[in-house]
């Protein structure tokens, strides 16, 4: 019964939060027409993004660069197939292992910081101050967080992939003592613009989640600062879930 | 004018307002009094429209706030100047950017933002702080520095929540002198909580008590200190019994 208990409380749970990110997406969808996302606000909030996750990013896909060469240098040195490994490096990291990381690197750092931000200035009274100065707060805070997370997520992984593809020729040289210039050629030769985009489309979509997300995380805190930590920990979690969620469609649609 | 007609407000099946009537004439002067818990801040949330009643009327000048779509509650609060209990200061902003604020929304050009912040912060006895950020700085100046931002656009409409919170006596007297005269300045219509009460007595033209979301009484200074409960609660600030 206990049992059961929890499993209905969870789903219940489940259900309360999507109700709410969609709730929250109506009202960032209404503050959409016209769009009206204030100009300063958003300049600041993409350079604040942008400088808060580079290096991040950096480190990140340069070792996911590395980790799927040597993944793939391994089983593909067992048939001598040198001139795969470009190819299947190229095939995993940008489709998949690129974005994906980054995307959680992404929002363990800038979607967590976002909701704790927002949720302080909600616990403080900062939003009511806003509200009463008739500034909105969906168009002065929230449109622009969203819209600086989905830009940079997309540069981000762009930013990445170079680095990922560094990562990723140092280190088959290096461990599997793969030639870059047979990495180069293999990865030039194979790895299509089609695998490209497909990682830039899930980027998007992962920066827009995440922004949603931390956003909708944010300005829901009740409880004081307590509540701002409870909030940031949903939200990272909520991101994860919608990231590999997001993944999963997305893979299975652009097949 | 400033009214409020049978407002009720409950959080989580808890009555916290119950029933409470009131009116603050044009250019009037109101001082709210309650214990700690009664719902004075509330009360100035409600008439912001950040907080909506359960039940009743609110009206701010001749606009009811019920009926009004949270857009068309941004217009009725340009003519708000609210002091925060709790400060609200932005504090990714200086306390000049700050001040500035609601007139950089107006888009009034810098030279004249930047004069109008230093006469506040003058005012507020403050002139040299506009450069630093609000975590530096004392709850008595972030309270002033609060109330500067929400008089920076000379409102018609002053909502101020305790304005002399942890300041010396002096400094109290001159900040409660400071609304006074913004206020005649302005032609403004004003609520004041706090619970100076010797200060507050001189400046106002009526009074309301609170207890527990229940008016206790509302009316002009003179009677208001007949009352046998606002007389007691003006004298001896919070009744020991009341106090939580
Ligand atoms: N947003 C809210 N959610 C839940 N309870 C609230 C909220 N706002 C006020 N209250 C409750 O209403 C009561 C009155 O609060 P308040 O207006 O802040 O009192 P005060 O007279 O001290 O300013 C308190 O018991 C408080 O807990
Ligand atoms: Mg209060």
């Amino acid at each position: 019964m206990t049992a059961l208990g929890r499993f209905g409380g969870a789903v219940l749970d489940i259900c309360r939060v999507v109700g709410a990110l969609t709730l929250f997406c109506g009202a960032v969808l209404r503050a959409l027409l016209p769009p009206r996302a204030d100009r300063v606000e958003t300049w600041r909030a993409l350079h604040r993004v942008g400088v808060r996750s580079l290096p991040i990013v950096i480190v990140t896909a340069f070792f996911a660069g590395g980790i799927a060469a040597i993944q793939v240098s391994t089983y593909v040195t067992k048939f001598r197939a040198y001139e795969a490994v470009g190819w299947g490096f190229g095939f995993v990291t940008f489709r998949e292992l690129g974005p994906l990381l980054v995307g959680l690197m992404f929002s363990g750092r800038v979607g967590a910081h976002n909701t704790a931000e927002l949720g302080t200035m909600k616990v403080t009274e900062q939003i009511d101050a806003l509200r009463i100065l008739a500034i909105d707060p969906v168009h002065f805070l929230v449109l622009p967080r969203i819209v600086a997370m989905l830009v940079m997520m997309t540069l981000l992984n762009v930013i990445g992939n170079v680095f990922a593809l560094g990562g990723g020729m140092l280190t088959a040289y290096a461990m599997v003592g793969v030639d870059p210039f047979v990495f180069w050629n293999s990865f030039t030769e194979y790895v299509m613009l089609a695998d490209f985009i497909n990682g830039l489309v899930k980027a998007a979509a992962f920066g827009l989640a995440i922004g949603i997300v931390s956003c909708s995380f944010g300005l829901e805190v009740r409880g004081g600062a307590p509540g701002v930590g409870r909030a940031v920990n949903s939200g990272v979690v909520v991101s994860a879930v919608s990231i590999f969620v997001l993944d999963y469609l997305i893979t299975a649609i652009l097949q | 004018m400033i009214r409020l007609e049978g407002v009720c407000k409950s959080f989580d099946g808890v009555e916290v307002l119950r029933d409470v009537s009131f009116a603050v004439p044009a250019r009037g002067t109101l001082g709210l009094v309650g214990a700690g818990g009664a719902g004075k801040s509330l009360i100035l949330k409600l008439l912001c429209g950040l907080v909506r009643p359960d039940r009743g009327r609110v009206w701010l000048g001749e606009t009811e706030l019920g009926p009004l779509s949270e857009r068309e509650l941004m217009g009725v609060r340009g003519r708000i100047g609210m002091i925060f209990q709790n400060y609200a200061l932005f504090d990714y902003l200086t306390v000049a950017d700050n001040i500035g604020f609601p007139l950089a929304r107006m888009q009034r050009p810098a030279a004249e933002i930047a004069a109008r912040v230093q006469t506040r912060l003058d005012q507020v006895h403050l002139p040299d702080i506009g450069p630093r950020y609000p975590r530096e700085l004392s709850g008595g100046m972030k309270k002033r520095v609060c109330l500067a931002r929400a008089t920076v656009h000379d409102p018609p409409i002053m909502l101020c929540d305790d304005p002399t919170a942890g300041l010396d006596p002096v400094t109290t007297n001159r900040i409660f002198r400071l609304l006074k005269d913004l206020q005649a300045q302005n032609d403004a219509t004003a609520i004041i909580v706090s619970h100076e009460t010797a200060y507050l007595r001189p400046i106002c033209d009526a009074i309301a008590l609170l207890d527990r979301g229940r008016l206790v009484f509302a009316g002009p200074t003179e009677a208001a200190l007949q009352h046998p409960e606002v007389r007691a609660f003006m004298e001896a600030g919070v009744r020991p019994a009341q106090a939580r």
